[in-house]
Parts: structure tokens; C-alpha cells; sequence
């Protein structure tokens, strides 16, 4: 009959866990059920450094300042209890059964195994010896829930250091088990997508599927725009970002929401495509520091290895340079051939800071001269190095003064590809006007291209909009910014005649003058606003270029008609309407380059020859040459000006 | 070409299931030509793509109750980029989408030409996200004409005016949606304005 007992009561059990017990090989009446813990609310779990590791679950905080080792961590999952019971002869009415409890790894103290296994007689007893199991079962499982009354009233538990990392896989192990069973709606495919061809970002727990991150970033570092490589939810990385500059207050921060190359190694992206991420942004944060120093061997231009920024070497990512201790000792012995460099820090001499070495190339030279190291006594200049410049260079200078401009802050160029001229730098953050580098305030940028409280207008009034396709496009067209702001420099002219402009002509006088000089023949013609149909394209005050170019730029005699970055765009074109805009305005946009001192000799409309000076240095005019042109256009806004003396700066 | 899916996905969650008869269509006291509307989930917003090309849509937005644009019906086009071949990635949802008023209108954040460009933080490349939705970018266009942002402006001057006139620029509004925004359902009258229209019916500025 006993058996009976016994047999009924594991096929119930047996039906009760079904995938927990496991029936003994050799006993009939002996199984194993694996109870795994896992806690509705995560338990914070500490490892006291292994010396006090003994007496564990006692002394919990009173230790904690002296122990530097200890780390907590939020744990939900535990490694499972496996409760091994045997029914003997006799079981229930007269014999309890027999349990024995483990973990693996044995996380839990055997006092606690002890206690437990103890509760099966007691609990036997209690019911009046009758059948037990589930009843034990049950109550091992609901003890489980609060780690058996191990966490202590500070709601943390402690656990031997031995185990942290048994533990700590354990926990990510079985996360990831629940994850993969579960179901996602990606947010970019819009598709529903298994758990385990998803992956949950680290740092905000977005998840999404594997193929549309992977498509996105190996696009984004393929194409360079690592910027992009954050959480792709919107708003979800600038709410962090914006979180941690408040946390750290005023002091401006890079922001750190790019995903760790980890991450992306787990996603998983390609070796290569993550390596090429952690280059690019290694080289994006030397980049962003204005102190880094460059190898001088024209051949290699790598970066001098600096205590700051590490050399990424594969996919790790060294350290998070952005952690800005720069208190750190250097590890410039990284690749073997830090000897001199192992030197150089140890001693804070000046003379030493002169010493840079070549990342790439291990050249070890001096950033003063940027000859190679000359020891710390020897005297050096700082190199001018204006007759070494080659073609290339000075073309690519050219283009940079052309096409970019820099930011007021940090100096660093900025080319606009698109938008209007409200920059921020890529760099330091800091708002300016693309026209004329000023700086912008960020609570209202806007107001530099609007009238200002006391009525004052900048130079870039009305000029929001200027080359909104972007600078650049148009290499044969200066139309560049260092190039505005030697214009910004004869911005009082500007604005002065822009205000003559504004009261003294009728609308009807718009006029169109542009000037056309093909190289070799040196002309100008004067149209009609209406038979031409040139661009008005922009509705500030009348704007006179002044183009007091030095003499290499000027090879180029040609100027689009208007700044927006593209020669002559007839109003019916793309973005022709814009031209509309200003064409209520009273005087129209006059290129004026013909006229411009310093220009070739020109001829007017009437045939005579009109005498220039020679250039000037400053690239200003000088005061007869700004006499005749107000006078100039104080005619041309009349139409008259044919009447204008052309011999009034012959002296 | 999971792009493409995702198109479709989000056409069917702008447009939803055909609205029982009259329901939805009857809201808009419409000419004759309301039967080129979708239907729709949105509040007073409809969408279509093209037959021929999922990528490019047709959108109406409806003036908002109690705003200058009360009366018009605004329709604007929308291209999603295509990405690049042969992976097809780089495209839409990465890149944003281009969204562009077709039928004029007065307001600080479109631009007051033929383009009709807007102005819309949500659909700036920098802070666009791959998992940002069209039917939000769409509630956020109407939600501009409710609330225009004249703190972040395209038109400079219309902002000043919204700012520091609001009447002037009430009346402006109004007389655009007059001009412009009425008969924007009637098929084939979209009223491409030419250039010398504009120029004859622009407000002359002061």
C-alpha cells in the first residue's frame, strides 16, 4: 500500500513540474526538482571583498567603507535551487522523506540548505505525517522569493566575491533567455520580431531588431556619420544626454549616448565595421581637441600619442577617453617603444612638454619647431612654414577660405551642407551665423538675421536663407565664408547704403546689373530687371559687394548674382520663387564687380574706360574708391548712372 | 526591401480601415471634389501614396478649427528618400522624409514660395531617428498650423508680423487661404501658382 502512496503522489507531482523534476536513475522514489529563483523585484546583491567573505550575511554596511571591493549589483535571477528528496520505506505515515538541498555554484550558505532541509521534517509533522512534498515544495518556493530571509533590512543581500561572476552570467544568462522568448515590436521595420532577433540597447533598454540595427549603423559608420550611432528612438538619446549635462552641471560635457563598441560588437556588427567606429570616433575626439599635435612627416600626419586620447587598438575601446581624468599616468608604453616617452612624463618640466611622439610612426619630435627632438636645452623657434606650403595644400586652404566657415570658438572650419545660417559647431556646440562667423546667442539666434530691439541691423540682415543648398557645391564659384567675412568687414557700407537704399527708391526702379567677365574678354553688360530675369534672389537691404579680394582669388571675375551659392539661377528655376521675395523690397540686389577697384580694367556700358587702382593688402577700399561707389550707386538707384564721372579716381 | 514594407505599414496606419459611409468624409464640408480623400485616422489630415511609387505621397491637411486656416484645405507632398542601390539601405526610415506644402500659405515656418518649405525640428537630418513615424510628422505639420513657432522661423518677416502684428498677419493668413486653400480638392485645379501671379498677389511688404 505505501507504494502506493509514494507512486501516486510523484505522478502528481510529476504532472505539477513537468519540466523541473527528474526522476533518479537508480531509485524509483528519488527525484530532483530544480526551483529557479527569479524575484518579481531585483534584489541588490554585494560582494564584500573576499577577505571578510566567511561570515557571510553579517555586518553588512558597518564593513562597507573600509572594503573598497565591494559592488553591488541588481540581481533578479539566481541560479536555481535543486532540491533532491527521496521517499524511503514508510514514507508518509511513518518516515519523513529525505531532502537534500544544493546550488550550483553553492551561492547559498550551507546553513541556510540546512535550515531548509530541516523545514521538510517539520513541516511533515505538522500536516500529520501524510504526504508532504508539494506542500515542501511550495513552501521552499515561496521562501524563495525573499532569498530564504537573507536580505537584510537595507533590501540588499550579500554574497561570497567568489560567486560574483557565476552570479552576475547567471542573471544576464537568464534576461536573456526571458528576452529571446519574448516578442518585440521593432520600431523600425514596424514588424513584430522574436526576442532573440532583437537586441535591447544597454544604456535605455529600446529594443529593436537585429537587421534594422545593423542596417542602420553599418550605413551610418560606412557613410562616417558616427553621431548617428545612438538609440534610435526619438529623443530617447538627447533626453539622456540633456539628463547627464544637468547632473554634471554647468560644465559642458561630450555627450556620451553613442553606443559602446561593445554593444555594437553584440549586436552583432562586423570586426571590421566596429573598428573603423572606434577609429572614427578616436579620431573625431583628437579631432575636437584643439591640443592635439600632429606628426610633422608630411608622409604619416599622425596624431602625438597623448595621456588623454589612447590609440584605439582593435575593437576595445580604450578606457572611455572621454572620461577626461587626465591625472592618469600616461601609457605611452603601449606598443613597445615607450622608453622616451616613459621618461618624458615623469618629470613635469616644461622644456619636456616639447616632446611629442608620433602615434603611428614612433617619430619623436618637438611641437615648437616640429623638428625631430632636439633634447630639452636646445633653443627653437616656431617654424614658419608659409614657402613650404605645397599646391596641394594651398588649393585645399583655398577651398577651406572659400567654402567654409570657421567657428568663433574652437576655430574649427564648418562647411554648411544644407539649412539656413544658424550653425552650431560640430564641435564645441557653439551657435554662430554661417555669413559672417559671429557668434550667436542660442536663447534667440535668429535675432542676428532680424532687427534688434534698438532697431540696429547686422550685416546679415534678412539673410537667414543665403546658400540654404549649401556651400561648396560650386568649387568654380567663390562664395565662401572666410571670403564673407573679409565682406562683413565693409558691413557699415552695407548697412549704410541699405538704409539709403530703403527710403530714397521707388519700387519701380528695380534693376538688375549684372556683370559678366569671361576670362580673356573683359566686359560688362547692364540689363533690365525685365528682360533678363536674373535673380533678385534675396530680400535684405541693397547689398554692394565689396570684393577686396587678395589678388590669387581673383582669377575668378565671375560671382553668382546673389549669395545663394549658385551662379545666375533664373527666378523660374527650383528655388526661383525665393527671388519673389524680394522684389516687393525696394532696390534690388546689385552685383557690382565690374566697378570694384582693384578689378581689371572695365568697360562700361558707354564704352568708356574705367582706371582702378591696384589692389589693396586689406583687401578695404580706400576712401576715394568708397566716395565714387556711394556716389555710384547713389546714381545707379536713380538710373543715372551713366552720369557718374568716370574719371573721378583717376588721381 | 524591408523599407517598402514599412511604407505600406505606415500608409495602412494613416489611413486605417474605410470609415463607414459619410462618417469621416462628412466632417469637412467638401466640394465636389472630396471623393479623391482616403480615409483616414487623423484628425483632419489625409494621406495617399502614389499608385506608382510608395515613396512618394499626397497629403491634405485640413485648416484647424479656430486658427487663421480654418476653411482651407492644404496639400503638400511628401517624398521619402529611396535608399541607395544595391542594399537599398540609407533610405527611408534612415533618412527622413521631404515634406513640402504644394498649396500656398501665409505662415512664419513654410516657406512663401512655390516650394513651400518647412520648417519642422522633427525632419532635420541631425535629429531625425530611424524610429520616428510619418504620422507623427504629419500631426506635428498641423500641429504648426495651430501653433505656429515663430521663434524658429523661415520667413523672417512673417514671423515679426505674427510676433508684432498679429492682426496684419491674421489678415494676410486669411486672405491666402482664400486665394490658395478653397478649391484645393477640385482634381486638377492644384494651384501651381505661377510666378506672375505670385508676384501680382503677394502683400506688398512694408
Amino acid at each position: 500500500m505505501e507504494e502506493d502512496f509514494r507512486e501516486v503522489e510523484l505522478s502528481t507531482i510529476a504532472a505539477i513540474y513537468p519540466e523541473e523534476l527528474c526522476i533518479d536513475e537508480q531509485d524509483p522514489y528519488a527525484f530532483t526538482i530544480e526551483l529557479p529563483i527569479s524575484l518579481s523585484k531585483p534584489v541588490v546583491v554585494k560582494f564584500p571583498a573576499s577577505s571578510n567573505a566567511a561570515p557571510s550575511g553579517q555586518l553588512p554596511e558597518a564593513r562597507l567603507p573600509t572594503v573598497n571591493a565591494v559592488e553591488s549589483q541588481q540581481l533578479s535571477n539566481f541560479p536555481a535551487l535543486s532540491i533532491h528528496i527521496e521517499l524511503p520505506e514508510g514514507y508518509p505515515t511513518e518516515k519523513p522523506p529525505k531532502v537534500a538541498l544544493s546550488t550550483s555554484p553553492p551561492w547559498l550558505s550551507p546553513k541556510i540548505l540546512e535550515k531548509l532541509e530541516s523545514d521538510a521534517q517539520r513541516l511533515w509533522e505538522d500536516i500529520g505525517r501524510d504526504q508532504v512534498i508539494f506542500t515542501y515544495i511550495d513552501d521552499v518556493r515561496q521562501s524563495a522569493d525573499t532569498i530564504f530571509g537573507l536580505v537584510n533590512e537595507q533590501g540588499t543581500l550579500e554574497v561570497g566575491p567568489e560567486h560574483k561572476i557565476a552570479l552576475l552570467d547567471y542573471d544576464i544568462k537568464a534576461k536573456q533567455t526571458a528576452f529571446d522568448k519574448g516578442t518585440f515590436d521593432c520600431n523600425i521595420c514596424l514588424d513584430p520580431k522574436k526576442g532573440s532577433v532583437c537586441h535591447r540597447m544597454l544604456d535605455c533598454g529600446h529594443v529593436f531588431c537585429v537587421r534594422c540595427l545593423q542596417d542602420f549603423y553599418n550605413n551610418a559608420i560606412s557613410e562616417g556619420d558616427i553621431s548617428t550611432v545612438r538609440c534610435l528612438e526619438p529623443g530617447c538619446a538627447e533626453k539622456r544626454d540633456a539628463a547627464a549635462r544637468k547632473a554634471s552641471g554647468s560644465k559642458r560635457r561630450k555627450p556620451k549616448t553613442l553606443v559602446n563598441p561593445s554593444e555594437l560588437l553584440q549586436i552583432p556588427l562586423g570586426h571590421d565595421v566596429v573598428k573603423r567606429y572606434v577609429m572614427l570616433k578616436y579620431k573625431a575626439e583628437l579631432e575636437s581637441d584643439k591640443n592635439t599635435v600632429y606628426c610633422p612627416r608630411e608622409s604619416c600626419q599622425g596624431a602625438a600619442r597623448s595621456k588623454k586620447y589612447k590609440k584605439p587598438q582593435g575593437v576595445e575601446f580604450a578606457a572611455d577617453a572621454e572620461e577626461e581624468s587626465d591625472g592618469e599616468d600616461g601609457e605611452g608604453g603601449e606598443d613597445g617603444e615607450g622608453g622616451e616617452d616613459g621618461e618624458g612624463t615623469d618629470k613635469k618640466v616644461a622644456p619636456l612638454d616639447l616632446l611629442a611622439i608620433c602615434e603611428d610612426c614612433s617619430f619623436a619630435f618637438c611641437t615648437r619647431c616640429r623638428k625631430s627632438w632636439h633634447g630639452e636645452f636646445q633653443y627653437c623657434v616656431p617654424q614658419e612654414r608659409k614657402e613650404e606650403i605645397s599646391e596641394e595644400e594651398k588649393a585645399s586652404m583655398e577651398y577651406l577660405r572659400l567654402h567654409s566657415s570657421p567657428c568663433p570658438t574652437c576655430d574649427a572650419p564648418c562647411q554648411k551642407s544644407h539649412g539656413c545660417n544658424h550653425m552650431r559647431c560640430f564641435r564645441c556646440q557653439t551657435h554662430f551665423c554661417y555669413l559672417c562667423s559671429s557668434w550667436l546667442d542660442p536663447e534667440n539666434p535668429y535675432k542676428h538675421f532680424n532687427t534688434d530691439s534698438t532697431g540696429k541691423r547686422s550685416a546679415c540682415f534678412m539673410r537667414l536663407w543665403e546658400l540654404e543648398d549649401g556651400d561648396g557645391h560650386d568649387i568654380e564659384v567663390g562664395r565662401g565664408a572666410q571670403h564673407r567675412r573679409e565682406e562683413a568687414q565693409a558691413a557699415e557700407l552695407e548697412v549704410a547704403f541699405g538704409e539709403e537704399a530703403r527710403g530714397a527708391v521707388p519700387q519701380q526702379q528695380r534693376r538688375q546689373r549684372v556683370v559678366q567677365a569671361q576670362p580673356g574678354q573683359p566686359g560688362q553688360q547692364d540689363q533690365q530687371a525685365n528682360n533678363a530675369r536674373f535673380a533678385v534672389a534675396r530680400e535684405g537691404p541693397l547689398v554692394l559687394r565689396i570684393e577686396g579680394l587678395p589678388a590669387e582669388a581673383r582669377g575668378q571675375q565671375y560671382r553668382p548674382a546673389a549669395g545663394r551659392g549658385r551662379p545666375q539661377v533664373v527666378n523660374g528655376g527650383q528655388r526661383g520663387g525665393r527671388g519673389v521675395r524680394g522684389q516687393g523690397r525696394p532696390g534690388a540686389h546689385q552685383q557690382n564687380h565690374g566697378r570694384m577697384p582693384g578689378q581689371n580694367r572695365q568697360v562700361n556700358r558707354n564704352g568708356q574706360r574705367v582706371q582702378n587702382d591696384g589692389p589693396r593688402e586689406d583687401g578695404r577700399l580706400n576712401d576715394n574708391d568708397e566716395a565714387w561707389v556711394r556716389h555710384f550707386v547713389r546714381l545707379a538707384l536713380n538710373d543715372q548712372e551713366h552720369l557718374v564721372e568716370m574719371d573721378s579716381d583717376e588721381d | 526591401m524591408s523599407g517598402i514594407r514599412r511604407v505600406s505599414k505606415e500608409l495602412t496606419e494613416c489611413q486605417g480601415p474605410p470609415p463607414p459611409e459619410g462618417k469621416d468624409m462628412s466632417k469637412v464640408k467638401l466640394q465636389d471634389g472630396a471623393a479623391i480623400l482616403p480615409p483616414t485616422t487623423m484628425e483632419g489630415i489625409w494621406a495617399k501614396a502614389d499608385n506608382s511609387n510608395m515613396y512618394r505621397w499626397d497629403i491634405w491637411i485640413e485648416g484647424p478649427a479656430n486658427t487663421v486656416y480654418e476653411g482651407g484645405i492644404f496639400k503638400l507632398k511628401m517624398e521619402l528618400p529611396e535608399g541607395s542601390a544595391p542594399s537599398g539601405t540609407g533610405g527611408y526610415p534612415f533618412k527622413p522624409p521631404k515634406i513640402n506644402f504644394t498649396t500656398r500659405i501665409y505662415h512664419p515656418n513654410v516657406t512663401n514660395d512655390n516650394t513651400g518649405d518647412i520648417c519642422l525640428s522633427l525632419i532635420k537630418t541631425d535629429v531625425w531617428k530611424p524610429a520616428s513615424k510619418i504620422k507623427g510628422v504629419l500631426e506635428a505639420v498641423r500641429q504648426l498650423l495651430i501653433e505656429p513657432n515663430p521663434d524658429d522661423p523661415l520667413e523672417t518677416r512673417i514671423a515679426e508680423e505674427y510676433k508684432n502684428n498679429r492682426a496684419e498677419f491674421e489678415k494676410n493668413a486669411k486672405s491666402y487661404v482664400q486665394r490658395y486653400a478653397k478649391d484645393t480638392l477640385k482634381e486638377n485645379s492644384s494651384k501651381t501658382t505661377t510666378k506672375k501671379e505670385t508676384l501680382k498677389n503677394a502683400p506688398s511688404k512694408v
